[in-house]
């Protein structure tokens, strides 16, 4: 029984590790694509 | 995440899923006569293997698909798949580890699939180790692209080989397969668990996509910022 | 016909270059050999240990020294800009790969037989079999060996950290030739009748034919920039 519980606690650590890093990183991205924009917009304009 | 409509439903879809297969998987799906409640693992286990090799196929075909095409899309499928087939083949081995400990009272056997498994893991990490290495974005594309193939050739190869290898020696302490016999609502949970974790990977290889082409957007105007 | 020149003509320059040098044999040759006097203090060997576990360390140490060949195999034309020089020329892509796979076995299969006897001599191995039969086995492994080590060197040089990069793809893909290879070798040498070292050979066999296809297919987009 505890090896069970060990087993899913790794599946479940692992997947949502995995869709946590993926989701912070695509908030950082979209964070900087939106400085970046408006600092060409800001340049140009 | 500020995503598209449909990514936003694929994701509570696949949770859902999620939820349903971890009920049917410890509620539903009776107790199994011979190995107790242990037997449970399989019903995560096998998805898991199961989609790490779609994963890896997945990867395969996009990399011919992209020497063949030359066009980057490929690659970003290639490389996104590769990635998640190797995190759920790191999810198989762990689980198929702990499996191995209750049942066969060892941590690992040197028997064919675990065999075959293990150098999966190893050659797809060689793969994702190798794009690390490799700053131009087009070469790194064709290198990988090269390894993706082989590698994916080679894993039937060395199922193969192994498997042989260990039929020609003495069997070492192994239960083996349990797939004979597998009541109907084992089944019926074991499918649709195999069905929710093809959900996961498409859906996690979509949101990786999208990942991988905000990071290329962010690199252009970095470039767009340099020029000016 | 001028295809076969253009193969011939890599293998004439890479042999005139080793002549010259003498850089890819001594050092696979002299790494071998220290990989086998640190066998003999990793493993305190008895004679009657030594036959079962013999041909696996023979193949270890064949392993380790090709890595060596296999990485001088591009990495000297990378220095010396010749890749480039080569390319530029109309010669098709696939020549050069077939003309550094045969120069790459040809080294390493020479440092082997080296190897073998300095193995025979200082472990007192009793080689009963046929040699024919031994010789066939390390042909066949050594060009399996190289079939993807060539492409490997090849995609390694593209990169920032070539030199650990190789084994690191290499190793999981040649683990069928290793098998193959060293079990061929464990039916010759122990003294029964060599049963199942044909099978052994076919599957060299079948993966060198595979991969020697898909490795001329692929070595085309390895170059390409």
């Amino acid at each position: 029984m505890g090896y069970l519980f060990a087993a899913y606690t790794v599946i479940w650590v692992l997947l949502s590790g995995y869709i946590y890093s993926l989701h912070s990183k695509q908030k950082q991205l979209f964070k900087e694509i939106e400085q970046l924009k408006s600092r060409i917009e800001s340049d140009t304009g | 995440m500020p995503d598209s409509k449909a990514s936003k439903i694929l994701f509570v879809l696949t949770f859902v899923c999620m939820i349903v297969a971890l009920y049917l998987a410890f509620l539903y799906a009776p107790v199994e006569a011979t190995q107790g409640e242990v037997y449970r693992i399989l019903f995560f286990h096998v998805p898991s293997a199961w989609v790490a090799f779609l994963a890896f196929g997945v990867t395969c075909f996009c990399s011919v698909a992209f020497l063949m095409k030359k066009d980057l899309k490929w690659d970003r499928i290639a490389s996104s798949s590769a990635e998640i087939g190797l995190l759920l083949c790191t999810i198989t081995l762990i689980t198929g580890s702990i499996w191995a400990k209750s049942e066969w009272g060892i941590w690992w056997a040197w028997d064919a699939r675990l065999t075959t498994t293990l150098i999966l893991w190893l050659i797809y990490l060689s793969y994702a180790m190798l794009r690390g290495y490799i700053d131009v974005e087009t070469k790194r594309a064709y290198l990988s692209s090269v390894v993706g193939i082989i590698g994916f050739i080679d894993v039937l190869i060395v199922y193969g080989s192994i498997r042989w290898w260990r039929t020609q020696h003495p069997q070492p302490v192994i239960g083996g397969g349990d797939e004979s016999g597998l009541a109907p609502a084992m089944l019926f949970t074991l499918l649709f668990c195999v069905g929710t974790f093809t959900l996961l990977f498409f859906t996690l290889l979509r949101s990786k996509i999208e990942l991988q082409k905000a990071s290329e957007e962010v690199d252009y105007f970095h470039k767009v910022l340099a020029q000016k | 016909m001028t295809y076969l020149n253009q193969i011939f003509g890599i293998i004439k320059k890479d042999i005139t270059t080793e002549l010259r040098a003498k850089e890819a044999v001594t050092a696979m040759l002299v790494f071998g050999l220290m990989v086998i006097v640190i066998f003999n203090f990793a493993f305190n060997l008895s004679s009657q240990e030594q036959i079962t576990i013999t041909p696996g360390l023979l193949w270890v140490a064949f392993i380790f020294a090709g890595i060596l060949g296999l990485n001088h195999s591009f990495s000297a034309e990378h220095e010396n800009n010749c890749l480039q020089g080569m390319m530029l020329t109309p010669m098709p892509r696939s020549a050069i790969y077939i003309g550094k796979l045969a120069t790459s076995s040809i080294f390493m299969f020479i440092s082997e037989i080296f190897m073998l006897f300095f193995f025979i001599w200082l472990f007192d191995v009793r080689f009963t079999g046929k040699w024919p039969h031994l010789f066939l086995v390390m042909f066949l492994g050594t060009i399996g060996y190289c079939i993807v080590g060539t492409l490997f060197s090849a995609i390694a040089v593209g990169t920032r950290v070539r030199v650990f990069l190789l084994p690191i793809l290499q190793f999981p893909i040649v683990i069928p030739v290793i098998i193959a290879s060293v079990e061929a070798t464990a039916v010759l040498l122990e003294e029964d009748a060599a049963i199942g070292y044909f099978d052994w050979l076919k599957i060299l066999l079948s993966f060198n034919i595979i991969f020697f296809t898909v490795c001329v297919l692929l070595f085309d987009y390895i170059l390409e920039e």
